[in-house]
């Protein structure tokens, strides 16, 4: 499963201000922190981090005016429980999506309702992880 | 081998059910995972609140051979706990079960390596003690004893040891029943008690410490129990489907186990959903159609 993010630490989304850029990949993804920073306009000086995802937490580790960065904790069969994990600043969302690592990006300064102008900066860790444990059985 | 069930409603309908990709998915989900595992534990149970009762014996006529509404019980208690309906459920339990968790499929029987184990879960996992965690059992307790609350010795134990495994519990059950209660009733005493109110508000919310009370206390209970030559001295031993979380994601160690788990993300996955779908009414068409008119009349109804 790393050796698809190996090489990607650098993306650019759809939105010409906001970017991860560096995806720091640990020895695996079972029971390991890994850290996420992403570069964005970000306008608020306080960065507000909320993780309904029961398996995955997370904290801030550094933020500033155009960027944070963020260690994610990740469980043993979480892999499967990151579409829905927010990264929420006072000006911008962070989203992730689908599976893997997948953020979409969308400042809120915008407006629009959810989905306007996301933009999906992709990893697919692969694995068969979303299929959950023996989906291919249905 | 008794077959469990457990439904607690608040939870559900408070934020869970956006987990399902749709809720015809969640209900034939219930459909598949109970017709499947009664073919080899006719005994089935269900331990539910009323408005599940409801939903899954009137509404979907689903057929447990018992059906509890204890969980009535927790309607004072808040929808973030959700692991309490498991607890409640395990603790309900008198002879040797196994309690399925509605996105698990058993299409084979359990080996009996299982069926004859003390206890017994899905698979092991394990988590980094220091720093940010998805567990966090040393805040946990911190945060009960500085507010003097209530902590099981079996809870400051694993902490001071620094346990770091617990049991991801998509099956969970065994023969110990005594054990399994006593345990369960801890998780449950911990979480309700009145000195414990402080504490919890002071960890803030983090439904992960479902995880926590659910499976952590589990590995922390066994390990203290075995080591303090105690009441449960010697009889108690875990035992796992799935040797580790990798061999459970192994397609082949699923198919070899005969084991199914929608876990996490995917329950929305559309083309699982497609195909848990096209299961239940290829294989159980007049349950499939129950459902359609249950859902039918819920649209009507408003």
């Amino acid at each position: 499963m790393l050796s698809k993010i190996e090489n990607q630490t650098s993306f650019t989304v759809g939105l010409d201000r906001c970017a991860i850029t560096g995806i720091e990949p640990a020895d695996s993804w079972v029971g390991v922190s890994t850290v996420v920073t992403v570069r964005g306009r970000f306008l608020a000086d306080t960065v507000d981090v909320t993780f309904p995802q029961e398996r995955v937490s997370t904290a801030v580790l550094d933020a500033a005016e155009d960027w944070i960065r963020v260690r994610l904790n990740i469980s043993s069969d979480s892999m499967t429980g990151l579409h829905h994990f927010h990264v929420l600043t006072l000006r911008g969302v962070i989203e992730s999506a689908d599976f893997g690592i997948c953020f979409h990006i969308r400042p809120l300064e915008e407006g629009g309702a959810r989905g306007d102008r996301e933009a999906v900066c992709g990893l697919d860790y692969g694995g068969g992880t979303e299929m959950g444990i023996g989906g291919d059985l249905l | 081998m008794r077959a469990v069930w457990s439904f607690w409603t608040k939870p559900f309908e408070y934020d869970r059910s956006a987990a399902w990709y749709s809720e015809k998915h969640h209900l034939l989900s219930w459909i598949l995972s109970l017709e499947v595992a009664r073919r080899h534990y006719p005994q089935t149970c269900l331990i539910t609140d009323s408005p599940g009762a409801r939903m899954l014996v009137d509404g979907l006529g689903l057929e447990f051979e018992t059906v509890s509404t204890c969980l009535d019980s927790l309607r004072h208690c808040h929808p973030d706990w959700w692991a309490l309906g498991k607890l409640h459920a395990y603790r309900h339990q008198e002879v040797p079960f196994v309690h399925i968790d509605s996105d698990v499929y058993l299409w084979s029987r359990l080996p009996s390596r299982l069926e004859t184990a003390a206890v017994f879960a899905q698979s092991p996992e394990s988590f980094p003690f220091e720093g940010e965690s998805w567990y966090r059992p040393g805040a946990c307790v911190e945060a009960l004893e500085s507010g003097g609350g209530m902590v099981p010795e079996e809870w400051r134990w694993a902490v001071a040891e620094r346990c770091n495994r617990a049991a991801c519990c998509g099956i969970f059950g065994g023969c110990e029943v005594e054990f399994i209660r006593y345990y369960a009733d801890l998780g449950i005493c911990s979480v309700e008690h009145p000195d414990n109110q402080a504490g919890w508000m002071r960890l803030g919310g983090n439904m992960a410490d479902n995880l926590f009370i659910e499976q952590y206390s589990v590995i922390a209970c066994i390990e203290f129990h075995r080591r303090a030559q105690g009441r449960f001295l010697r009889r108690l031993k875990m035992q796992y489907l799935f040797p580790g979380a990798q061999e459970a994601y192994d397609p082949v160690c699923a198919r070899k186990a005969g084991y199914t788990h929608l876990i996490g993300a995917a329950k929305r996955h559309p083309l699982l959903a497609r195909r848990l779908e096209a299961r239940v009414k290829a294989d159980f068409p007049a349950r499939y159609e129950a459902c359609l008119r249950y859902l039918s009349r819920a649209v009507r109804g408003g």
